[in-house]
């Protein structure tokens, strides 16, 4: 697999055309004046969180064959069972899932049954607060992944990153926040000494909490981020960064972006990658085919790019929720419980949690939540981050008991 | 009200009630007063014409493909879809242009209010031309009542083609629409039942669009039963359920939320919003009430209500170059600088990102924003004209500048680190842009 040409690092350059296993070794990349030498320990933990926005059909994506009432239910949206990978216990991944079938042969693959928010919400908007702060008060806007950001001694803006312009609400905490990478790069072009100017006029605002504050804040941010990670190549203002050109699907971008930075040796411990599409109303089958074939090569991009010194990464995909059984028609509207994908070396491959049953469906027909999403989220933030799950959902009491995932 | 006619205040309704405004213009209105001055901005909801659409916006044709090779489809397809981008981004700057120039603001900021609560994109829609007419709907009717309004979008072909509404039948009822309408629209998460999302469903159904541009409604395909909206029972269509939701309690503390939320500052506390829906409520469920209200209200000048919005992208360009007199249809590059600095920043008008529209403040400021802010700053810093700039040196001038950018006085350490800059004003009015303090609206 070839690797993009553009991208973060000046000294990579030489790299360019090769792939990153070739010029793997953080000295190799980073070596050069200013750059971070230091290796990531053997041992060390890194998490990816996968977000497919608008609800993704779980019901097809990890297809329920042997349950019987899967086609007359689903009826032309029905996924053909022969047409998909059986992974035991009557399922089957989605045949644009096949490009995962090697990891799931391999027993890197775990999924979770049954996942959801305790009390059910078809908003997009409160389903997606409540998976990204996992609190039941939704007073506190603060991210889980903000909160274990929160509890740390220092502050370092590479140890949390969001790949793309947006910075998920999941990892802003009370007084510390994760930073936002753009893929074209971090090239600032300006007057000599300009960039140094705002940085040092931030510098003077960046205490308190206002709004005006949190912006010098992330300028100071980004004069870090641009230190360490460099300016890349296309130094421009909306550096292309669409992969169009290359026809990588969106998420293939962002998660060749996510290994190059975990395989950078910057102490990077989360990325934060997202791929939208998947509030599938009409004309579902279409849509959906081909988000699941982004969601695949992206995956599989994300660990062929991953560096053999990088730290053990793991792998969450998930989404606000599912879909209704029952099409509309030529779409589905708002679900419930859906599967979380788990992915890594470290992952306690196969099933996991309840599979709710098609016969079984709530008074809106759909899938009944048997999993806390924060069963799953807990035990990412025991296994991956070191801090324990009742301290990041302090509210949740046994409702976030660590799945064994790991 | 007790809130006196300070330059600062004035200055702080222009920015908030539109995209700021001159010195000159501070100093009218302050001798004017505060109510006069909301008078004259409201005036505009009545005596603004509607400026003409760039000429580019065309009716989506269907080529005629029939004897096409796969190839020559695909072709086909991608040049239609260029175009139509391009008048997309056109619009885009069509609209920025009129926000800088307009003599009556507000109505450009209630446009934009309404296409962030109504939020519909083009990433779906595909034709700018139903963009652009549902902009005319919004600026037409934005600030009178309520329910017209909701009741035109619900018969408007973009927002109809955007939730799905025109594929909802009687047999297959589609809950899209139903739902954003009561979440997003009218009523607010939390004030309806899933039952109630599956009931107003059944009495949108019947929706057609012709061509993806008319909008028509077929009886047959209309479910024609009883329905029970929020506790009321009958054989509801569309327009009735829309009676039912805008007259809610609920719905007059939503809109009112949702007004002072982008006009003053997040989470006002409950007795504002009862204050608020009560005076909509009086007069009449109009906007432009409701507008008055909360641009006369003492809490609205408030230290917390100043310091309570980041100025969004939109608001950003727009008011640079208002700020500088920067006409983006007299040059092409600007054209593209500023097509670029949308895309850059993050929001491009009639493309929000989802039906829920656009976050506020802190989504603005994370490391990949403020860096699209400082780079935008410079490409707007390139464009001002010669007679804008501060001579190098010259105190006065340099205060002149940043007092045109609304960021008088000047923070002690802001003017300081300006002043490294005093010999290169381009720089100066980029490092000005790009600062904190000017990220406040």
């Amino acid at each position: 697999m070839s690797v993009s040409r553009r991208r973060f690092v000046a000294t990579g350059l030489a790299c360019g055309a090769l792939s990153v296993a070739a010029c793997r070794g953080p000295g190799d990349w980073f070596g050069g004046d200013g750059g971070s030498t230091t290796s990531p320990s053997a041992t060390e933990q890194a998490l990816v969180v996968v977000t497919l926005t608008g609800g993704n059909d779980g019901l097809n994506t990890i297809v329920p064959v042997g349950d019987s009432d899967y086609a007359g239910l689903r009826r032309d949206l029905a996924v053909p069972a022969d047409t998909t990978f059986a992974i035991g216990e009557g399922f089957a991944l989605a045949p644009q899932l096949e490009p995962l079938r090697p990891m799931w042969e391999d027993g890197r693959m775990a999924i979770v049954h049954g996942v959801g928010t305790p009390d059910v919400n078809l908003s997009h908007f409160a389903s997606m607060a409540t998976w990204h702060t996992g609190l039941s008060d939704a007073g506190d806007p603060t991210g889980w992944l903000g909160r274990w950001l929160d509890t740390l001694q220092d502050h370092d803006p590479l140890r949390a990153i969001s790949v793309g312009s947006a910075l998920p609400q999941m990892l802003v905490g009370s007084a510390r926040a994760g930073s936002a990478v753009e893929v074209g790069g971090l090239g600032m072009p300006a007057e000599d000494g300009l960039a140094d100017a705002w940085t040092d006029l931030a510098s003077s605002a960046v205490d308190g909490d206002s709004l005006d504050a949190a912006m010098a804040r992330s300028v100071l941010d980004l004069g870090v981020l641009r230190e360490k990670l460099g300016e890349g190549e296309e130094g421009t203002p909306g550096g292309s960064g669409q992969g169009g050109e290359s026809g990588r699907g969106a998420l293939t971008v962002a998660t060749e972006e996510a290994a190059r930075i975990l395989s950078g040796g910057f102490g990077t411990r989360v990325v934060a990658v997202t791929l939208g599409g998947f509030d599938t109303h009409t004309g579902q089958e279409t849509t959906h085919d081909r988000l699941l074939g982004d969601l695949a090569s992206g995956l599989v991009a994300f660990f062929e790019a991953l560096d053999a010194d990088a730290p053990q990464v793991t792998v969450v995909v998930w989404s606000e929720f599912g879909r209704r059984v029952q099409p509309n028609g030529s779409g589905t509207d708002h679900g419930a419980a859906g599967p979380v994908l788990v992915l890594g070396p470290r992952v306690k491959a196969g099933h996991h949690g309840e599979p709710p049953p098609l016969s079984d469906l709530d008074e809106a027909g759909n899938l009944r939540v048997t999993t806390d999403f924060r069963r799953v989220l807990g035990a990412v933030c025991e296994a991956h981050l070191g801090v324990a799950a009742s301290d990041i959902f302090p509210d949740a009491g046994s409702a976030a008991r660590p799945l064994g995932l790991f | 009200m007790t809130t006196a006619a300070t330059p600062e205040n004035m200055a702080h309704l222009w920015r908030r009630a539109g995209f700021g405004a001159s010195p000159e213009t501070i100093e009218t209105s302050t001798a004017a007063g505060i109510e006069a001055t909301v008078d004259v901005l409201l005036a505009g909801s009545t005596a603004t014409p509607v400026n003409p659409p760039p000429p580019a916006l065309t009716e989506p044709t269907r080529p005629d493909l029939e004897d096409a090779s796969e190839e020559e489809r695909q072709a086909a397809v991608r040049a239609l879809l260029r175009e139509a981008f391009e008048q997309h981004q056109a619009l885009g700057l069509w609209w920025v242009q009129n926000m800088a120039t307009t003599a009556f603001p507000l109505v450009e900021k209630a446009t934009l209010i309404w296409h962030d609560h109504f939020a519909t994109g083009f990433a779906k829609v595909k034709v700018p031309i139903s963009m652009f007419d549902q902009n005319v709907t919004l600026r037409t009717l934005g600030l009178g009542e309520f329910t017209v309004l909701v009741k035109a979008l619900t018969r408007d072909p973009a927002m109809v083609f955007w939730l799905d509404l025109q594929t909802s039948t009687a047999d297959a009822p589609n809950e899209n629409f139903a739902r954003e309408l009561m979440e997003l629209f009218t009523l607010g998460e939390g004030s309806y039942s899933q039952e109630d999302v599956r009931e107003v469903a059944r009495a949108f159904t019947g929706a057609r669009l012709v061509r993806r541009r008319r909008y028509e409604f077929v009886d047959a395909l209309h479910d024609g039963g009883d329905k029970t909206v929020l506790g009321e029972t009958g054989n509801f269509d569309g327009d009735d359920v829309v009676d039912i939701l805008v007259g809610r309690r609920d719905s007059a503390r939503w809109v009112a939320r949702r007004w002072w939320e982008n006009l003053a500052h997040p989470n006002p506390p409950d007795d504002l919003l009862d204050s608020l829906a009560d005076a909509y409520e009086a007069g009449g469920r109009r906007i432009d009430q409701l507008v008055r209200t909360i641009l006369t209200h003492d809490e609205f000048y408030s230290e917390e209500a100043k310091a309570g919005l980041v100025k969004t992208p939109v608001e950003f360009v727009a008011g640079a170059l208002r700020a500088f007199g920067i006409v983006i249809e007299a040059d092409p590059d600007t054209a593209r600088a500023v097509a670029a600095a949308f895309r850059l920043m993050g929001q491009q008008p009639f493309d929000p990102p989802s039906v829920g529209g656009w976050p506020q403040n802190r989504y603005w400021t994370n490391t990949a924003m403020t860096r699209a802010r400082f780079l935008v700053a410079g490409s707007i810093a390139k464009r001002v004209p010669e007679t804008m700039l501060p001579v190098p040196g010259d105190k006065p001038s340099i205060e002149g500048l940043l007092g045109r950018l609304g960021l008088a006085p000047v923070p002690a350490d802001l003017a300081a680190d300006l002043a490294r800059f005093a010999g290169s004003p381009r720089a100066l009015v980029q490092l000005a842009l790009a600062s904190p303090a000017y990220s406040l609206n």
